[in-house]
């Protein structure tokens, strides 16, 4: 991905880290930060308007990465297309 | 004898249509003048109430400016709140916007420059992989349980708030429909009490215009009276002749 890219994903992910319950933003927000700091993006979408629960799809970088770094940060579930956020 | 006692009988009974003329002719002007009382009693009263009714108009007028006034002030702080809900999610979007952890501390420290030399972040290490940690004094961490409280609680009263305002705007509402159909009311009694005054007006006038012409005599006016009066005559003056004989 380019830097480019890169800003433009950010920046849709940010829209859908906005929809959902403050806290469980931030989580989401720190894995996004741990992800890539390790090369690693995912593209998030259908975020729980307040919730905890968010969709996403792997776009680049070590995909196993994303369910191990989601257990460090106690999230309460993750699936290869879904995140939750413990609440 | 006779003629002497009929020309009698004639004068008196003469003297008693004339007396009896005479009092109905003074009593119709006694009921004129009390009618002419009773009118000008009557639209003193009717003045009376058009100057009370023109004085709470002016009064209603200055209250109607006055809401007007207040409505446009309650107008333009409802605009400021919605003002600051959008400056709010603006805000709420340049936080989550934050791309750097440098940026991001320097948005703690000046968000809580209390704690801003005490405050950085560190790497630690957990099952093998390094996760970012921003540090605070222990006891600092309250400030979040407060100010969460705080966010939660100010929303929970703007909702209230908001509530209690659409019910002000609602029964605004609903006070100006009754004040509305109080006017109608005001206006309907307004015409039916003119009404009345006009047709009370002229009924008085007319009475008084019948009672101002003087009495008449009918002598032969009614066909039916008339011929009753002549076959009483003709008996009466059968009687009286054979009583002669």
């Amino acid at each position: 991905m380019s830097d480019n890219e890169k800003e433009v994903l950010f920046t849709s992910n940010m829209q859908q880290v906005g929809v959902m319950q403050t806290a469980a933003g931030s989580m989401i927000k720190q894995l996004l930060h741990e992800l890539e700091k390790r090369q690693t993006h995912i593209r998030l979408h259908d975020a729980v308007s307040n919730g905890h629960i968010v969709q996403y799809t792997f776009v680049e970088g070590d995909a196993d990465l994303i369910s191990r770094l989601a257990r460090i940060l106690a999230f309460k579930d993750v699936t290869s297309t879904r995140l939750e956020v413990r609440s | 004898m006779k003629n002497a006692l009929i020309a009698v009988s004639v004068i008196a009974v003469l003297l008693a249509v004339a007396f009896s003329y005479m009092l109905a002719w003074s009593s119709n002007k006694d009921q004129i003048a009390q009618l002419k009382l009773d009118l000008q009693a009557a639209e003193a009263q009717r003045d009376s109430i058009h100057q009370a009714v023109a004085t709470k108009d002016i009064r209603i007028a200055s209250l109607e400016g006055e809401v007007a006034t207040k409505e446009s002030a309650a107008e333009l702080l409802r605009a400021r709140v919605r003002q600051l809900e959008n400056q709010r999610q603006s805000q709420q979007r340049e936080i989550r916007a934050l791309r750097t952890i440098d940026s991001l501390s320097a948005k703690f420290q000046a968000t809580y420059p209390e704690v801003a030399e005490l405050v950085f972040v560190s790497e630690v290490q957990v099952e093998g992989l390094g996760i970012d940690y921003l540090l605070v004094p222990v006891w600092f961490a309250e400030t979040f349980f407060l100010e969460h409280e705080d966010a939660q609680n100010y929303r929970a009263q703007r909702n209230l708030l908001q509530n209690v305002d659409g019910l002000q705007q609602e029964i605004s509402g609903l006070q100006n429909e009754v004040i509305g159909l109080e006017r109608e009311k005001n206006l309907l009694f307004q015409q039916g009490y003119d009404k009345a005054f006009a047709l009370y007006n002229t009924c008085n006038t007319d009475l008084r215009t019948h009672l101002a012409t003087p009495p008449r005599f009918q002598l032969l006016g009614n066909r039916s009276t008339a011929l009753v009066s002549g076959a009483v005559g003709i008996a009466l003056g059968f009687s009286a002749s054979r009583l002669g004989n």
